[in-house]
């Protein structure tokens, strides 16, 4: 069903929009939160969340694309559980992400507030806009998405070696750029 | 450091970046398909994967009065910029011109190109269902045990080109799959691209343009088990434009486990630069991925890790110098040749369109700049 069709339905109040939601974009609702999230309870919990909070949104929202929305959604609560668990419960992929980009931030910078995260967040779509396509692609796709190196490489049809050069030379272009804006000094 | 503001701060990335670096994940396969041939082991060596060329292929509806294949032609001469820069060595094939005359399947030839390390085609492949690209777009299916997934548990699917039953080349990098495909036409706009030692001059060789699901990551297809066959096109290796530079100085990379090695030059040509290494190590480093065991294999993967880093070190300053004081920077490499002694190319490409070759004066790597006769 096309995602025009499917928001109509979230319009509706109609129940069907959850399933035709779940038949079209649920594998990867799911996939991108058991890429965070290492528990299967964790995981469908967190996919039935999303949906409701999609519920909750659509209306007034009519998001387009559908599949990004949804994807937000899935990612962010992911996260906030994935920070909720405990030590034993977390996901080694996850945590392999973050150690990663902690490396890109320059010595002297710290982010300990609310505010810092998001002064971050704008330097890094700064940094985003500043990249090929194909180098975004595989940024986005290792640090929000958080695929594996050989993931991405069956996706481009890299090495995983050539992937992870290519990943460390973003990370050390992310750090200079971060460096010269000079934020959360 | 606050690990989960940090993460808090890869939420802000922009929903545009995460709408066009989105990927849908397809539901699980139901049935089994056609176990057709346990296809033998490519020949080709493992790294001569071509890179795509970054094109927004077969984006256009239906012009009037002209066919899918006469419009994707006109489409990709614009976006490969062949007038602009008046690229000779560019071949464009017969097609049918009229719609009504159009054959609605089996895989038409547009065009083609010899970059000097690969020939490049691209085809239209008729009879791609949307079901199909969804397939193509994924990657994996999830454990949903939560266990940790073995290499053998992941599977993906992908169209691809064989040649006498036992090599392979790849179709298109799965970027390139939305780009190029056009659901209400059902057509996938693509390219193809064969190493040129696989493709002796004057020798016409039969694609066979088929979609399999692979269950592996190492992209051998050995266990490929076919999805759909969507015919076959006769290709040849074409004339080629190439201007090769010999660097009078080397430029010198040092990779930590195996030592010095040189760039000896380069080869340009309107869609890439060819690096020409020479290093003792090469024929080790450029080798097939068959390994003894895992010891063996991580041993390899460690070396060829810190090899690339050393050469890209040196590739990534590159650039092309044109006559009016306009460069282009030359990306990094995704593809090697086949070594030929203690020498190998590295295949780098502009990344999208062409350049004018005839307005090229000098060329740079490693901080050094050559010209260009």
């Amino acid at each position: 069903m096309e995602d025009s069709k499917i928001i109509s339905l979230f319009f509706e109040r109609s129940e069907q929009a959850i399933e035709e939601l779940d038949r079209k974009h649920g594998p990867t609702v799911k996939r991108t939160a058991a890429n965070i999230l290492k528990d299967r309870l964790d995981v469908e919990e967190c996919v039935s969340d999303t949906y409701l909070r999609t519920w909750n949104s659509i209306p007034p929202q009519a998001p387009n694309p559908l599949a990004s929305y949804v994807c937000r959604i899935a990612h962010n609560l992911a996260i906030d559980r994935y920070h909720a668990n405990t030590a034993e419960k977390r996901n080694g992929k996850y945590d392999l992400v973050l150690d990663e980009i902690e490396e890109c931030i320059p010595s002297g910078m710290s982010v300990e507030t609310e505010l810092e995260a998001k002064e971050l967040g704008a330097s890094i779509n700064r940094f985003l806009s500043s990249l090929s396509k194909e180098d975004r692609f595989l940024f986005v796709r290792r640090y929000w998405y958080a695929d594996s190196v050989r993931e991405l490489a069956t996706m481009t049809n890299g090495s995983p070696n050539r992937i992870s050069v290519r990943l460390f030379r973003l990370r050390e272009k992310l750090r200079n750029t971060l460096t010269k804006e000079g934020l959360l000094v | 450091m606050n690990r989960e503001l940090l993460s808090k701060a890869l939420c802000e990335i922009d929903e545009s970046f995460i709408a066009e670096a989105y990927r849908p994940v397809p539901e699980a396969t139901s049935g089994s398909s056609e176990r057709i041939v346990h296809m033998k082991k490519k020949r080709i060596f493992t790294f001569a994967l071509a890179a795509a060329l970054i094109l927004a292929l077969g984006v256009t509806a239906y012009a009037i009065g002209v066919s899918i294949y006469r419009q994707r032609q006109e489409e990709l001469r614009e976006q490969l910029q062949i007038d602009e820069n008046q690229v000779t060595d560019y071949v464009e094939y017969p097609v049918v011109e009229e719609p009504e005359k159009a054959p609605v399947e089996g895989v038409t030839l547009l065009s083609s190109m010899n970059d000097g390390e690969f020939q490049r085609f691209w085809v239209v492949i008729n009879g791609v269902t949307p079901e199909m690209v969804a397939r193509l777009e994924s990657a994996e299916q999830v454990d949903w045990e939560g266990q940790a997934l073995p290499a053998n548990g992941h599977r993906y699917c992908i169209i691809y080109a064989t040649m006498d039953g036992e090599s392979f080349f790849d179709a298109m990098s799965h970027f390139h799959v939305r780009d190029g495909y056009d659901p209400e036409s059902q057509t996938l706009t693509t390219e193809c691209a064969i190493p040129l030692h696989e493709l002796e001059q004057g020798q016409k060789v039969a694609l066979r343009f088929v979609m399999a699901e692979c269950i592996d990551y190492e992209m051998d297809h050995s266990e490929a088990e076919l999805v759909c066959e969507f015919g076959s096109v006769d290709v040849e290796r074409t004339g080629q434009a190439v201007r090769t530079v010999w660097f009078p100085e080397p430029v010198s990379f040092e990779n930590g486990a195996y030592g010095k090695g040189e760039f000896l030059g380069a080869e340009i040509s309107a869609l890439g630069v060819n690096w020409i290494l020479r290093h003792d190590g090469v024929s080790q480093m450029y080798r097939s991925h068959e390994f003894a065991d895992e010891a063996e294999r991580q041993a390899y993967l460690d070396l060829e890790q810190s090899w690339l880093a050393a050469i890209e070190e040196v590739e990534r300053t590159a650039a092309v110098h044109f006559a009016d004081g306009t460069s282009r920077e030359v990306g990094l490499p995704l593809s090697s040749s086949k070594p030929e002694g203690d020498t190998v190319k590295d295949a780098c490409l502009f990344g999208s369109g062409t350049i004018n070759l005839d307005q090229v004066v000098s060329i740079t790597i490693g901080g050094k700049t050559f010209p260009v006769e």
